[in-house]
């Protein structure tokens, strides 16, 4: 009695450890399914120029070519009012090697920080300055006010 | 979308964060803990091999020398130094906290550099311990000068090692819920540690003095009780002024029989947790109750520090439910011991889990903050710009040094092993427990289920973290 619970459960863990891998398998070979298209607040924008890189860098997003993009301006701006991001932390998301492009516009005067890249502009009261810069290092950084140390965007560079 | 008050932080000591782990990575790595699982419960050995150390002294000169009074002088004496420059530096020095030895060097240096030192090595920090070595030599000169050394006081067994797990958490609360946000933030500037540090200096030596140096090392002195339970997985121990060398894994089967041992564990792996999935998994549900804090009236900071608080309670109950939930259902396979018995019987399983958390989730973050700490916070550890000690203040972190997918694999890498090590220290425990070698493995379906419970959860942290 004891040897067959043994043997039952050893089987079903082995089919569990099968089925998991089953799914393993799936999700590898659907390249970009995860995530990223579900994205709300997808603040980021993909310019002709990066779209280009993108499609060089990884030949499977091609298999989606009918994926809409949506109509916004080409560079992204945060909007800085009173020290505080208009519509909350903006994200950015780039891949390695495409160039990074954003913009702020404060109505007070402000150091902007981009932490990791360590890249600092300087903002005049009403003023906007641009960021552009190569997307060279993987992982999340913050876009800071360095004064007021308010975070305003999140940029993430995936591999 | 809530929007939240801005809190006045702190600049971030921690200038990045990971990428989560992509779902397929999440996916074979899930299936490969099963896998694994599998796999030890149809090859496991049939007698006990873990308990007996093996302990051998290392006939050689160079081992003399290690232990020997001048070389743990000379420790101690390190030890305090280095101590004394961290805190004068958060005293003294700017208020910005990467620029700052002390936060680097407490929080990233020490925190978790000795756990992976002593996973290797077993205790190194004991020599170093700068409160060991104050006690110690305090000891030494009352006994010098003939001063008759009030007797210490008895501990209380029960006690065991509670203190140190209550200390535990209360330092991680420091860390990252009074500090808010990571690492880094609010209210924790380098002063303020610095004042936390000379503190708990003040109650370890009344503590040491009260009931003896190395009894409370072994104890209640968080960083000893902490490091050492890692340093059990490691090769080297000295005893009796001899170094020698053990089997790796084993020294652990003795370290739960002390009471709060769990306690220990269970507050590494959830505060781990806790700040793994503060910034991930536990992100909406936290901006959502400091909701409800800020209507009911509460400041932006109180309302965020009360909310982590919870959380992190919650954390920590979650993963001992988890784990007290495998050692109930152990006690269905007759002939076993008690319920307390089997608690603490298998606690020591959970040591490769927590250091396997502490590695997935703060790899990277060590190899990071070393470079600023052995370049620009080593020449510069006031961070006022004037000093250049070592020629190393210009230096910086270079963050092209680890690719995204060389964390992402070390993470993984570790979640599986450690849950090997701990499946492996289970199995070796429950044949002691039951002789027959068919009734522990039908008691470790229970052990199998807590670990693959635990695995999947650090594996859910990462794929969800700083999303």
């Amino acid at each position: 009695m004891r040897k067959l619970d043994q043997r039952a459960l050893l089987l079903v863990l082995g089919v569990a450890a099968l089925v998991a891998l089953g799914v393993g398998v799936v999700v590898k070979w659907q390249p970009s399914g995860g995530g990223d298209d579900g994205s709300v607040t997808s603040m980021t924008t993909t310019t002709a120029n990066q779209a280009a890189a993108t499609a060089r860098a990884q030949p499977e997003k091609q298999q989606q070519p009918q994926r809409s993009q949506p109509k916004t301006p080409p560079v992204t701006t945060i909007v800085v009012r009173e020290g505080e991001p208009v519509g909350g932390v903006a994200e950015l998301t780039y891949d390695k090697g495409e160039r990074a492009r954003f913009s702020v516009t404060s109505d007070s005067a402000e150091e902007i920080h981009l932490h990791g890249y360590d890249i600092g502009k300087d903002v005049e009261a009403g003023g906007t300055v641009t960021f552009d810069f190569d997307a060279d290092l993987e992982g999340v950084f913050e876009v800071e006010l360095e004064e007021r140390a308010t975070q305003i965007a999140q940029l993430t560079v995936n591999p | 979308m809530i929007l939240l008050p801005s809190i006045p932080e702190a600049h971030a000591l921690v200038a990045r964060s990971d990428l989560p782990i992509p779902a397929w990575l999440f996916a074979w790595a899930a299936s490969g803990a099963l896998i694994v699982s599998f796999f030890a419960l149809a090859l496991a050995w049939r007698q006990p091999r873990l308990e007996d150390e093996h302990w051998r002294a290392i006939p050689s000169r160079v081992a003399r020398v290690v232990v020997s009074l001048p070389a743990q002088i000379l420790c101690g004496a390190l030890g305090v130094g280095l101590l004394g420059v961290a805190v004068y530096a958060g005293l003294r020095g700017t208020d910005a906290p990467e620029r700052n030895l002390a936060l680097t060097f407490f929080f990233v240096t020490v925190w978790l550099g000795f756990p992976a030192l002593g996973v290797i090595f077993g205790d190194v920090f004991r020599p170093f311990n700068p409160w060991r070595a104050v006690g110690r030599a305090a000891g030494a000169a009352t006994a010098r000068l003939g001063v008759g050394r009030p007797r210490s006081l008895a501990y209380p067994d029960r006690l065991g090692r509670w203190p140190a797990a209550v200390g535990l958490v209360a330092f991680v609360w420091l860390e990252v819920v009074y500090g808010v946000g990571g690492v880094t933030g609010a209210g924790l500037t380098p002063h303020a540690v610095a004042v936390a540090a000379l503190v708990y200096s003040a109650y370890t030596l009344a503590m040491m003095a009260l009931f003896g140096t190395e009894l409370w090392c072994d104890r209640g002195e968080v960083f000893s009780v902490y490091f050492g339970m890692f340093a059990r997985l490691g090769i080297f121990e000295a005893r009796e002024r001899t170094l020698g060398r053990r089997r790796p894994l084993a020294a652990t089967t003795r370290w739960a029989s002390v009471p709060g041992s769990l306690a220990v564990v269970v507050a590494s792996i959830g505060t781990t947790s806790f700040d793994g999935a503060q910034e991930g998994a536990f992100k909406n549900g936290i901006e959502a109750l400091e909701e409800s804090f800020l209507d009911a009236g509460l400041g932006a900071v109180a309302a965020l520090r009360l909310t982590d608080t919870i959380f992190l309670a919650l954390t920590l109950a979650g993963v001992a439910a988890v784990y007290l939930i495998g050692v109930w259902g152990m006690r269905s396979i007759g002939g076993g011991p008690s319920f307390a018995a089997l608690r603490s019987g298998f606690a020591h399983s959970l040591i490769p889990i927590a250091f396997a958390y502490l590695l997935a989730h703060y790899f990277s973050l060590f190899l990071f903050q070393e470079q600023a700490q052995f370049t620009y916070l080593l020449s510069d550890p006031l961070g006022t710009g004037t000093t250049d000690l070592f020629g190393t203040a210009g230096g910086g972190i270079d963050y092209a040094a680890l690719s995204a997918r060389a964390i992402w694999y070390v993470q993984v890498g570790a979640l599986i092993g450690g849950h090997v090590l701990g499946l492996t220290l289970a199995h070796d425990r429950a044949l002691v427990i039951w002789r027959d070698p068919r009734d522990a493995s039908r008691s470790q379906y229970w052990m199998l289920a807590v670990m693959v419970a635990l695995t999947c959860f650090g594996l859910y942290l990462l794929s969800v973290a700083n999303r």
